[in-house]
């Protein structure tokens, strides 16, 4: 899996505004494999979506990508006209927002809005039909043939998200990002949408770029991870590495927050204070306010991204401090690494 | 330790008009609006002569330094006739105005609160009212009324509750359902103090700044009125009424119509763009 | 706060419902009056039986639209019970007018989701809870701002931000202020509805320390709602699971989670992702989705998505019954304990 489908160079959006900057993205670089799933993680107003959304280019106004290249199968799509873009966009890429209530058009039959996936390509309406079917088939809606012909408001959430995902995959994207695909829904509807993407994914051989705040998400669906902090990633490995053996303090303070049937009824590690305005961030490393293994050097230096270890680059100053770190598994030491969980199904 | 903390600048600014509000749109705004006040408080000071005294001698003359925007066919000082009358048509708009904004108020805030009938009733009176347009349904009143003053601000009072109305009935219903009514609830607080102090006023400011712009509209109502003769009587100092009585002379006293005309727009833009102002600062402050 | 194994043995029952029924009827158009169609219903809550411990913390979990913000809203009275009983301490409140219940409420308060809307945007910290304080009559006059002071660090808000407006605060900031809220009436009973799933993942673990921490200290009793399993089964003692305006198993909490007697509640156990990589087993996973409770499913309302369904499902409701001491479950097919 050495090709890359994406490549993200230092890449920069900010937000002017009248009297400050808001740096949601502040120079982040990561790169994506064909057919892996690669993970962004994070709270609220990290910089995960807007990361996405300049990939996309589908920023709101005032945003705008301000440094940095975005190269998409070698070809740099950074400043590409709205133009060019829609047309990558299907094609190449794709997207599944949170909330699919807003992204699916609520005046127009479910059918419609499949059928204009196609438009593109030269086929007969009742081809464009049938592939419509197809779709809603593979996304596991039953009787496709009836329910193409309701309204995105008959449908339930799961159903609403069932169709959007039918929507991004209708051309077969190299690329499919999904930004929080999971979060608006119920614990076991999240479960079947998690299948429903991974066994696409093995069909269709995709990559994805999925963002959530939910480590269970990442767990359960990625090969590598990218976990963000205002508008920087912190750290980046492959997934195991980051539940066995995370190196960098916000990372690990996330996970000694969670609540553990190990420890029931005890306090739990909760991290100090909130995250940082985005327009005001520290002097320094954007975490040291928050974190336990602060030193004289964060408060004043900015650390870069180490590579630590071949896949698992970290950006902190206190390296030596983190590594005693323990995660929230514990990996069986075996001959040429360490076989991923398999989708039982 | 310099540590950020997102209410810092917020607080500042809490009681101070942020910068983006004052526009070139606000501050004309403000400017007409003040002088109008000025004029309509002090008349006496400002206007050189007594707006309803006749003077044979001096009639229809020309716009000229003793008379300002020239004399009427009595040889009323025009310049003068126009400052009294600022203070009876901002009247108009104001009063016009404040009644319906309390009473309809008070009525959207308890329809929308306990529903039922009471809801039902009120709506379908707003709507019925609201079927036919604003000035023939004023006319309508006035001429079942008998004309006057007072029966000109009745039927601006009778047409004008149902907007309120309705807009704080709207707005009620959405916060009705939050959660921190919820809260006042759960305090056991009593239906009067939930209404009053926790209601009330999260809903009041988007009914002040429509009246703002209704001042607008209930000014040239009255205006409207008193040229149809309707409204305020001569030879009581009235804009509308004023431009009533110089319709006859227009095409060789065009002073007459002209001034008491130019004013009466001035205001009307002034009081528009004020109104705009405010909404404006009230949606982004909203946000 | 070690969650202390609570002795159910000895402990009394602060709030018992009974029966307790919440049907929303569905709006009529003219032609159905015409038609003399009958009123149709959501039944968001169905013949609710539970009692709640003093001091316990009972946690209520369940999927969006199974009925349980509608059973908290109506044990606590902002809505109007269709039918049924709700003794607090003995009293029944369920049919109770404003006027008869605005005594009894300060016993029992509640800690909202979205912290913002639940606190009024035009009243500052200290107005909120001295507003409170006044008109209950908790402390006199002249002590209010020193209670207020007291509130505050009690939910770990310095006495600075007295003034401030819910505006200025972050959102982990805010839920502090509506928690103070509803320790300000001093409250036996405390409702808290997804009191941190709006909260970003790294602030969630402050309220729940602080909400674990303010149990211990005034022992109070608390019915935690929630749809995060991890977290209800941190500081809960016992848990109810609800479908579609049923409870489908009641028992506590480390027996429920490790041996779960209803097939819904082991589905709802299970589908948390797991926070493993080398562990992702879908073998639970369920299809369908939660019926309209428009249209209830004959029978157990859980059937057309239950596995172990069978004849009796489709016909009979099964009622909550002991299935073990202190184990509640409703279903005709309950899992063995162990499986």
């Amino acid at each position: 899996m050495a090709q890359k489908i994406l490549e993200v160079k230092d890449l920069r959006t900010y937000f002017p505004g009248r009297n400050e900057v808001v740096k949601a993205v502040d120079g982040v670089s990561f790169e994506v494999y064909r057919g892996e799933t690669f993970g962004l993680v994070g709270e609220s107003g990290c910089g995960k979506s807007q990361t996405c959304r300049s990939i996309l280019g589908l920023l709101k106004k005032p945003g705008r990508v301000v440094g940095g290249r975005i190269l998409l199968d070698g070809q740099d799509i950074t400043h590409l006209k709205e133009k060019e873009m829609r047309k990558l966009r299907g094609k190449k890429m794709s997207v599944i927002f949170q909330e699919p209530m807003t992204s699916l058009s609520p005046v127009l039959k479910i059918k419609k809005q499949l059928m204009e996936v196609f438009d593109d390509t030269p086929m007969t309406k009742a081809e464009k039909k049938r592939k419509a079917v197809d779709l809603l088939r593979m996304v596991g809606i039953p009787s496709p043939e009836m329910r193409m012909e309701e309204y995105t408001f008959q449908f339930s959430g799961g159903m609403r998200q069932r169709a959007m995902i039918a929507m991004a995959l209708g051309a077969r994207p190299e690329l499919l990002i999904a930004d929080e695909p999971t979060t608006a829904l119920d614990v076991t509807i999240q479960d079947q949408i998690m299948k429903l993407i991974n066994s696409l994914k093995q069909e269709l051989d995709m990559s994805i770029i999925l963002v959530t705040h939910d480590l269970g998400v990442i767990a359960q669906m990625c090969d590598r991870v990218a976990v963000m902090y205002s508008g920087l990633i912190m750290e980046m490995c492959d997934v195991v590495t980051l539940f066995a053996s995370p190196r960098h303090p916000y990372t690990y303070a996330l996970m000694s927050s969670l609540p553990d049937p190990g420890n029931l009824g005890a306090r739990l590690n909760a991290i100090q204070g909130s995250p940082p305005n985005l327009a005001h961030l520290p002097e320094g490393c954007p975490f040291w306010p928050r974190c336990t293994e602060c030193a004289e050097i964060c408060r004043h230096l900015r650390p870069e991204m180490t590579e630590i270890a071949p896949g698992h680059s970290v950006r902190c100053h206190c390296l030596d401090k983190t590594a005693g770190y323990r995660g929230l598994i514990d990996v069986p030491k075996a001959k040429g690494g360490v076989a991923l969980g398999k989708d039982t199904v | 330790m310099k540590r950020y903390h997102p209410a810092d600048e917020t607080r500042a600014r809490k009681h101070r008009l942020p910068a983006w509000a004052v526009t070139p749109t606000f501050i004309l705004g403000v400017v007409i609006v003040v002088i109008a006040l000025i004029l309509a408080i002090f008349p006496a000071q400002i206007a050189p002569y007594d707006p309803t005294e006749v003077v044979i001698t001096a009639r229809t003359k020309a716009p000229s330094p003793e008379h300002l925007f020239g004399t009427d066919n009595y040889g009323r000082d025009i310049f003068s006739r126009v400052v009294w009358g600022t203070r009876i048509d901002l009247s108009i708009g104001f009063f016009g105005v404040l009644i319906p904004l309390i009473v309809g108020s008070i009525i959207g805030l308890l329809a929308a609160w306990y529903g039922g009938w009471l809801d039902s009733l009120l709506m379908r009176i707003s709507e019925i009212m609201m079927a036919f347009p604003f000035t023939i349904l004023v006319i309508a009143i006035i001429t079942i009324l008998g004309t006057g003053t007072i029966n000109l601000f009745i039927a601006l009072w009778l047409v004008g509750w149902m907007s309120y109305a309705r807009l704080v009935r709207a707005e009620v219903l959405t916060l009705k359902n939050s959660e921190f009514i919820e809260a006042a609830r759960v305090a056991g607080f009593s239906n009067a103090r939930i209404l009053l102090r926790h209601v009330l006023p999260n809903v009041i400011s988007s009914s002040i700044v429509f009246a703002a712009s209704d001042m607008v509209m209930c000014m040239l109502t009255g205006a409207s009125m008193s040229f149809l003769g309707l409204g305020v009587q001569p030879p009581t100092p009235e804009w509308g009424a004023i431009l009533n009585e110089g319709r006859t002379y227009i095409t060789y006293a065009s002073w007459m119509t002209f001034f008491p005309g130019l004013v009466l727009a001035i205001t009307g833009v002034g009081l528009s763009l004020l109104g705009d102002s405010l909404t404006d600062i009230l949606r982004r402050k909203g946000r | 706060m070690a969650k202390t194994q609570f002795d159910f043995a000895n402990a009394s029952r602060l709030v018992e419902v009974r029966d307790l029924c919440k049907w929303f009827p569905l709006k009529r158009t003219i032609a159905d009056s015409i038609a003399r169609r009958p009123v149709r219903y959501v039944k968001a809550v169905d013949h609710v039986t539970l009692d709640i411990f003093r001091g316990e913390c009972l946690g209520l979990v369940g999927e969006s639209g199974c009925g349980k913000s509608t059973l908290a809203r109506t044990i606590i009275r902002l809505y109007r019970p269709t039918g049924g009983e709700i003794l607090l301490d003995g009293t029944d409140i369920a049919n109770m007018s404003d006027r008869e219940l605005r005594p009894l409420r300060p016993k029992m308060q509640m800690v909202f989701q979205d912290p913002y809307s639940s606190l009024n945007p035009r009243m500052s910290v200290r107005s909120i809870l001295s507003e409170l304080l006044l008109y209950h009559g908790i402390v006199p006059r002249e002590k209010v701002n020193d209670r207020v002071i007291e509130l505050m660090g009690m939910c770990g808000l310095s006495a600075d931000y007295a003034d401030r407006y819910p505006g200025e605060f972050s959102g982990g900031q805010q839920q502090r202020v509506g928690i103070a809220r509803a320790l300000a009436l001093q409250p036996e009973f405390i409702i808290a509805d997804e009191p941190v799933s709006a909260l970003d993942v790294s602030i969630q673990a402050q309220i729940i320390n602080l909400l674990g921490d303010l149990q211990e200290q005034l022992g109070l009793t608390i019915l935690f709602i929630s749809h995060d399993l991890r977290v209800v089964r941190h500081i809960t003692h016992r848990v109810a699971v609800m479908y579609l305006g049923n409870v489908m198993e009641l028992g506590p909490t480390e027996e429920l989670f490790t041996h779960p007697l209803h097939p819904y509640t082991l589905v709802l156990t299970k589908a948390a992702p797991v926070m493993n990589p080398l562990n992702r087993t879908r073998e639970y996973a369920i299809e369908g989705e939660t019926p309209s409770p428009i249209h209830m499913p004959s029978g157990c309302r859980f059937h057309p998505r239950c596995t172990r369904c069978a004849e009796i499902c489709r016909k009979e409701a099964p009622p909550l019954r002991e299935a073990a001491p202190g184990r509640f479950v409703a279903c005709h097919r309950p899992l063995e304990a162990g499986t």
